[in-house]
């Protein structure tokens, strides 16, 4: 079922990490995705990905959760792993017509798979531990610059935290119709692509007109609540850094040394 | 034979994940052919679960469900002519409505089941006619109706597949108190003229008292009565502490019998009430 999809969940809790400033861990996040590609050698991808590892612990989410998030994406990391067997030079060990494996493809498939893996890991960090609207609220801070430019900073938030908030609201209105129109005999399960996407008809139209109801709902809502954009807005939740995000900006900081150091006395592995 | 027969059914959402529910368990229950059966129970007590069950929209985690004496999922390819066998009428079922046409909207469950265009045609007139859909209104769009006719005509393209068994998840939901009656006399006379079968889920006593031959308690996902209205609203007490409300009529008569008049408390509308007590006080003065 379409709701069993774990990645990009929040998963409530009160750990060191779940209390971390929003701002602190978008930044972070991208730092780490920065280094992850940095890192050039065994030595420096084992520093990153252990560090990570050690944050999972820190948050006290379930790790079925993360392996569970891993899962939806299995498809994608085998690909590329299978795709950079065959890119590679080195020693030739297996030759079938045009298709060979070498050495250095070998480690190019291991170094790519442990590169993604480490990558939905502190991804899946970031949306476990930060509620949709604390997510939102961050990122408006952190776009806040871009106002200079006429970037509609507060709308574009604003759109994002409706619509985090809608997609369930939609997956299950998407359920409903679908077995109203099941209890209808409609047949989504055999035939061709052409009968599969006409059959979908019937769920898609009902699925658009409640979703523009629901929009002239609440913006109606919104408007009789005085709503007028971000001018002179306050928050209810106001963002704080704290000693515990220097910490772990320190904490990461040391980390990135340590990949650098590593790249410069190890040499690269992968081309 | 009965048409409907339920086996110790039991449903479990999500198994095997951290929001594994319980919805219903070791539910059993036969209704015979012809019958008007209301369901009733709390929010959550069960009872979507259970019609949904009924037509094979979901497959019961445990027991069997059988439909003229056949189980329903000896095949689970042909799970599709059960569903055409059992109408299935959702809560708000006019957000279901899709096409260009009211007409062509009804006809979409007929098409499904590969009738030829007559046939098609003559449910579809007839289907729009049970529920009083004036006939110029099959040429609209049926996002131009209004919310009765759209929910009018919604509940048409269940009944135009002509089911066996009709269910209605909570029909009234929303209709002003006209609209209400006027669906429910409908919902009635459908089921006197066709002698089909209906379920009408409803937490409204009112509505149940009034059409239903028996009704069916549900709550926490168990079975708690089976039974006719009167013996079902005697229990008035028990019913409250389900969190269910009896009609207030039969509560008023409940009352006048625990304060020592001697009334028959197996009253379900207002004229039952009115007989009862001219009765009552022409015994007394007699």
């Amino acid at each position: 079922m379409v709701r069993d999809i774990t990645l990009g969940q929040y998963m409530p809790g009160k750990s060191m990490i779940h209390r971390l400033d929003a701002r602190s861990k978008i930044l972070l996040l991208i730092a780490y995705i920065v280094f992850i590609f940095v890192a050039k050698n065994y030595m420096a991808l084992m520093l990153i990905t252990m560090a990570s590892l050690l944050v999972v612990l820190l948050t006290k989410v379930k790790f079925s959760m993360y392996l569970k998030s891993m899962k939806v994406i299995l498809f994608v990391v085998v690909l590329t792993g299978i795709l950079n067997l065959f890119y590679g030079t080195g020693n030739v060990l297996w030759e079938w017509g045009f298709i060979k494996i070498t050495d250095g493809g070998i480690n190019n498939a291991i170094f790519v798979t442990i590169r993604i893996a480490t990558l939905v890991l502190i991804s899946s960090i970031l949306t476990f531990t930060t509620s949709p609207s604390d997510l939102t609220d961050a990122l408006e801070r952190l776009m806040k610059p871009l106002a200079f430019f006429h970037v509609k900073v507060h709308e574009i938030a604003m759109m994002m935290t409706i619509a985090l908030r809608f997609i369930p609201v939609l997956l299950e209105e998407t359920d409903k119709i679908m077995n109203a129109q099941k209890a209808r005999g409609a047949d989504m399960e055999s035939g061709g692509v052409i009968k599969r996407i006409k059959a979908l008809i019937p769920v898609l139209i009902p699925l658009f007109v409640s979703s523009f109801r629901r929009a002239n709902d609440l913006a109606m809502a919104m408007e009789c609540r005085c709503y007028n954009g971000g001018n002179g807005r306050t928050r209810m939740k106001q963002l704080h850094f704290t000693k515990m995000d220097f910490m772990g900006m320190i904490f990461s900081i040391a980390v990135f040394a340590g990949v650098i150091l590593c790249n410069i006395y190890f040499g690269a592995v992968v081309k | 034979m009965s048409v409907i027969k339920a086996e110790n059914i039991s449903f479990v959402y999500g198994t095997g994940t951290s929001f594994e529910k319980t919805a219903l368990s070791d539910v059993s229950f036969e209704i015979e052919k012809g019958e008007f059966i209301g369901i009733i129970g709390h929010t959550g007590s069960g009872k979507s679960t259970l019609v949904q069950l009924l037509n094979g929209l979901l497959k019961p985690t445990d027991g069997r469900i059988y439909l003229n004496g056949k189980d329903i999922w000896e095949q689970p390819k042909k799970i599709r002519n059960v569903r055409f066998k059992v109408g299935m009428v959702f809560q708000y079922p006019e957000y279901q409505l899709f096409d260009e046409t009211v007409y062509k909207d009804i006809s979409y469950g007929p098409k499904n089941m590969g009738l030829s265009e007559d046939e098609i045609d003559e449910k579809v007139r007839s289907a729009a006619e049970f529920v009083g859909l004036k006939k110029e209104l099959l040429d609209k769009s049926p996002f131009e109706l209004s919310g009765g006719e759209k929910r009018r005509a919604a509940i048409a393209g269940v009944i135009a597949m002509d089911p066996e068994v009709l269910i209605l998840d909570e029909p009234t939901a929303g209709l002003d108190p006209l609209g209400r009656d006027a669906l429910l006399s409908q919902i009635q006379d459908y089921h006197d003229v066709r002698k089909n079968t209906v379920i009408l889920v409803s937490h409204s006593m009112e509505d149940i008292a009034r059409v239903a031959d028996r009704i069916l308690v549900m709550s926490h996902g168990e079975k708690y009565m089976f039974d006719t209205p009167e013996n079902v609203f005697s229990k008035g007490r028990e019913l409250e502490k389900l969190g269910l409300q009896v009609p207030q009529v039969t509560k008023i008569m409940l009352l006048l019998k625990e304060s020592g008049i001697k009334v028959n408390q197996n009253i379900l509308t207002v004229e039952q009430a009115f007989t009862e007590i001219v009765n009552h006080l022409g015994n007394r003065e007699g």
